[in-house]
């Protein structure tokens, strides 16, 4: 029987031109997001890697300097992208793409490409994720507003049920007819949007395909449920709703608050209830707790001093000279190290306001399905905040190797000299540089994903079987006139 | 006759539950919109003036130093502030400030995506560690809850509630006939419909807002910018009216309440979603720009390419002066440094200046076609119309940028030749160095710019309020 009904609807739903229309604008702006998404990606892609054979090859290429002027220097890392990313751009335009790694300094990554684009940009990006998050959603709002609704003000519900159609048969028949509805439109736009992806496979670094298979297939099926959930709940607004039109203005009012509404307004909240410093303050904050370090290059700081008499009297001997290891080198390497601690203390914290940001954020979506799946996806897509975290972390550890290597040289080839020929006469060459490994990084695993989304992972499926039972519970109750 | 259909429907108004629940909350989220600009405001001034009182008390500290080594303290070359390299490198900075205008709290517009204060010493800005405001990539992508957003975003969508079925409604419900029978035009009876809702709606939009923003901001029509609020106000009176007439050209289509809301928001989701992010691709597709990270390489090539182009440093000199020990030679070798290093630095920039000017001009370019083509959206004419009346709209933080680059060529004219002549700085000169100063574009400039937005708005309303007046002449009035 459902199957009899899902067939009579999924024929008069695509002989319907408005139908076709719409569905054919929503296919034509996928494809286009897509193509567009792909063709962005190659570019950074191919630019990226030549840029990081590039930054190599010029840190190894440095010629003879001092240690401490190499790790001046320093090298970029550039935050590489899944190609996901080319579906969801997630985060992407509002996080930075470079970070230099340098000594001293834990930079923090620069050039957010939305600096760069149009005012434009904060309307948010026409991408892939775009239209299934928002465009979708409405068309399957359209598809569904009237489908219980039209029949009852019509009259033509008594007439099904008199005939002895189950109601409850014809109201999933309908669910299974948008469902294919759906899965007609859906499926070759994804089949065409995966060959578009599978042309940048490729050219792809292998630390970014990480369980990418798998990574795809739990955000296809992220976005069965999310669509699901809104044919679920269309549905029951059409038989809950007294009239086509009441059940249309309801829908649309959950549409806009679920996809416009909240996320603005969780992202308020969550920053009135959990403040992040001023980039001001932040970096006072940093410079104050730094100079409380040794001032390796300050002779006559009361910090320098003491440092000095703390390794005199720890090696017993008199002159700096004397040391073991060269004054100038264990000094900038405990100067890192008080740095590291300074560093972790209060990026440390501000990582951790920006976390709990996000949970806040993410419990939002028990209201909103948007904000749930928009997470999923963002995650899965490598253009998450955790994603760009990962990608920070990854920089700062290659950051605290690269110096310590530099000072750790230093300090035991310039043993007994002065501090100035230690620093501005001895040279490093090519073999040490190559002590420090290229830096790589690999985009996070499915589990850590999957562990970073339980909440919105798990509001999603309640969404999923909330609405269900909601949907349910009307199809028994169902009554032929509403009063 | 207009008058007492407005009073007939303000009864009307007055006894439907939609209204009496989306009117309140539609209040409410302006009130709160104008808190979040206010508190926005609030922040932007008081980090602005942090960041100018840091500069003070940096130029205290290196004074007191400048009086210890002149009462003879012993100090290191690191620590003399006179060294005019050290200081225009390290020691010394200025932090060039945007404080936000009077108006600031009318839209957070790009204010939370650009740094509103930098720091510019020697370094080429480009190359610095960026003062980025700390904010979390979600909520930067997500937005602000600001009076910009309410406007652009939801004041549509509440005119689009109210008066998707102003007349699909009398005709499902079968009072138009009767309605239609009294002495009165269909023309005389939509008007009165929309004069109500408008006058409701624009003077709760404009009433609160206006009263928040004097309130956080009493100062504003002294300073001679109330002529700023008024044109705000005059740019949501034109955005309201083209909603209110875009809704009237859809009822007169004479289709069903529940089309006529299809079509309304379908309306909306171009204008407000579609076309804003489509251009915002296609400005991207025909003006892109080279990527930062090939101008971060460009700028290392360049600075190896200096370093070939200038003779090898004189390492005999520094061998002798190895040989030596002391902090004399350490300030010599950074005078050495520094007078080595800063010009080649001006080289490296100059070598790498022709790929800088292309993405200069290709961004240039991009906001150049987003600005003519923003007539295809109200939304993107209001936005860009209120990001200039609150002095936080790209061209604005462009504005600045170009100011904060054009202020360090005279940090950098200011220290070079001191450096390279072997010159100390005195306490005079430590005081002496030129500030930064941002100056908004002028009220005349804004007043033009806005004027033509405000323009284009009323043009735009004109036309789907001729367009729907005439297609009302041909309403079916009985029966169909």
């Amino acid at each position: 029987m459902i199957w009899h009904i899902a067939r009579k609807e999924f024929t008069e739903i695509t002989r319907d031109g408005r139908f076709l229309w719409s569905s054919l604008i929503v296919a034509a702006l996928l494809l286009l997001s897509l193509a567009l998404g792909a063709s962005r990606y190659a570019d950074e892609s191919e630019l990226r890697a030549a840029a990081v054979r590039e930054t190599r090859q010029q840190w190894l290429d440095q010629g003879a300097k001092g240690p401490h002027s190499a790790a001046h220097y320093g090298v970029y890392a550039f935050k590489p992208a899944t190609p996901l990313a080319l579906f969801d751009p997630g985060m992407n335009d509002y996080t930075g793409i470079v970070t230099m790694l340098e000594a001293h300094k834990e930079n923090q990554a620069s050039y957010k490409p939305a600096q760069d684009a149009t005012a434009l940009q904060r309307f948010g990006d026409l991408s892939g994720a775009m239209v299934l998050q928002l465009l979708v959603p409405l068309l399957i709002v359209l598809l569904c507003f009237g489908m219980i609704s039209g029949e009852r003000e019509e009259g033509t519900l008594r007439q099904l049920l008199s005939v002895g159609a189950d109601q409850r048969d014809l109201i999933w028949g309908k669910v299974l007819a948008v469902a294919m509805v759906l899965t007609l439109l859906l499926v070759p736009a994804a089949v065409v949007g995966g060959l578009i992806a599978a042309t940048q496979l490729q050219a792809a670094d292998r630390h970014d395909l990480i369980d990418l298979p798998a990574k795809t297939a739990i955000l296809a099926g992220a976005y069965l449920v999310y669509f699901g959930i809104f044919i679920v709940v269309s549905m029951s607004a059409s038989i809950l709703m007294r009239s086509s039109s009441a059940a249309l203005t309801m829908l649309m009012a959950f549409w806009i608050v679920s996809g416009f509404l909240l996320p603005r307004a969780a992202a308020d909240i969550s920053r009135l209830v959990q403040p992040t410093p001023s980039a001001l303050e932040l970096s006072t904050a940093v410079a104050r707790d730094k100079s409380k370090g040794p001032h390796p290059h300050e002779v006559n700081h009361p910090n320098h001093i003491a440092f000095r008499d703390e390794m005199l009297r720890k090696y017993g001997v008199t002159r700096v000279e004397e040391l073991p290891y060269s004054f100038i080198g264990l000094a900038l390497q405990a100067d890192e190290e008080h740095g590291f601690k300074v560093f972790d203390k209060y990026y440390g914290a501000l990582r951790e306001a920006h976390d709990r940001q996000n949970r806040l954020q993410q419990l939002a979506g028990l209201f909103s399905p948007y904000i749930a799946i928009r997470s999923v996806s963002a995650a899965l897509s490598g253009t998450d905040i955790y994603f760009f975290q990962d990608f920070a972390a990854a920089g700062e550890a290659y950051r605290r190797n690269l110096v310590r290597v530099m000072n750790d040289d230093l300090m035991r080839r310039t043993a007994g000299q002065s501090n100035y020929a230690a620093e501005w006469q001895y040279r490093g060459n090519k073999e040490l540089w190559a002590k420090v490994p290229p830096f790589d990084f690999d985009a996070p695993s499915l589990g850590t994903i999957l562990q970073r989304n339980v909440t919105p992972l798990i509001v999603l499926a309640l969404w999923l079987v909330a609405s269900i039972a909601l949907l349910r519970g009307l199809a028994r109750r169902m009554q032929v006139e509403r009063q | 006759m207009i008058g007492n259909i407005v009073r007939h429907e303000w009864l009307l108004f007055l006894r439907d539950r939609l209204l009496l629940i989306t009117v309140p909350v539609y209040a409410l989220l302006i009130a709160y919109a104008v808190y979040n600009g206010a508190a926005w405001q609030g922040f932007l001034q008081r980090s602005t003036t942090a960041a100018l009182a840091h500069v003070e008390q940096n130029l205290d500290g290196l004074q007191s130093m400048l009086d210890d080594i002149e009462h003879g303290k012993p100090f290191g070359a690191y620590e003399d502030p006179r060294n005019p390299g050290y200081f225009a490198r390290s020691l010394g900075f200025e932090m060039a400030t945007k404080p936000p205008a009077a108006t600031a709290a009318l839209a957070v517009g790009q204010s939370d995506l650009y740094p509103s204060y930098l720091k510019v010493q020697w370094r080429q800005v480009f190359s610095q560690t960026n003062l980025d405001e700390t904010e979390n990539p979600v909520n930067l992508a997500a937005g602000r809850f600001d009076l910009g957003y309410v406007l652009v975003y939801l004041l549509p969508l509440l005119i689009i509630a109210l008066s998707y079925d102003i007349l699909s409604a009398e005709r499902e419900g079968g009072t138009q006939a009767l309605l239609l029978s009294q002495p009165i035009t269909l023309r005389q009876f939509v008007l009165g419909k929309i004069l109500l809702r408008g006058i409701v709606i624009v003077s709760i939009a404009t009433g609160l807002s206006l009263l928040g923003v004097l309130a956080s901001n009493p100062g504003i029509i002294a300073a001679g910018e109330g002529w700023r609020l008024a044109m705000w106000a005059a740019i949501v009176i034109g955005y309201a009216t083209f909603w209110f007439g875009l809704a009237v050209l859809v009822n007169a289509l004479a289709k069903k309440s529940s089309t006529n809301a299809i079509i309304l928001m379908a309306c909306w989701l171009v204008l407000v979603l579609i076309v804003p992010a489509a251009l915002n691709m296609v400005a991207k597709a025909l003006y892109p720009l080279p990527s930062r990270i090939e101008l971060v390489q460009t700028m290392r090539r360049a600075d190896a390419q200096a370093k070939q182009e200038q003779p090898a440093s004189t390492d005999a000199s520094a061998t002798e002066l190895a040989a030596r020990l002391g902090e004399d030679v350490v300030v010599t070798s950074l005078n050495q440094y520094n007078k080595r290093v800063l010009p080649l630095e001006q080289r490296a920039e100059a070598i790498a200046a022709p790929i800088f000017e292309r993405f200069e001009t290709r961004r240039s370019a991009q906001q150049a076609f987003a600005q003519r083509l923003r007539f295809l959206s109200p939304a993107i004419v209001v936005q860009t119309a209120i990001g200039e009346i609150a002095d936080t709209s790209t061209a604005s933080y462009d504005r600045f940028s170009a100011a904060v680059r054009a202020y360090q060529q005279l940090w950098r004219a200011y220290f070079l030749p001191r450096v390279l002549n072997d010159r100390m700085l005195t306490r005079a000169e430590m005081v002496g160095i030129p500030r930064f100063k941002y100056v908004p574009a002028s009220g005349g400039e804004v007043f033009r710019r806005t004027l033509v937005d405000l323009l284009s708005l009323a043009l735009l309303a004109v036309v789907v309020i001729i367009a729907g007046s005439l297609r009302l002449r041909r309403y079916p009035v009985a029966g169909s």
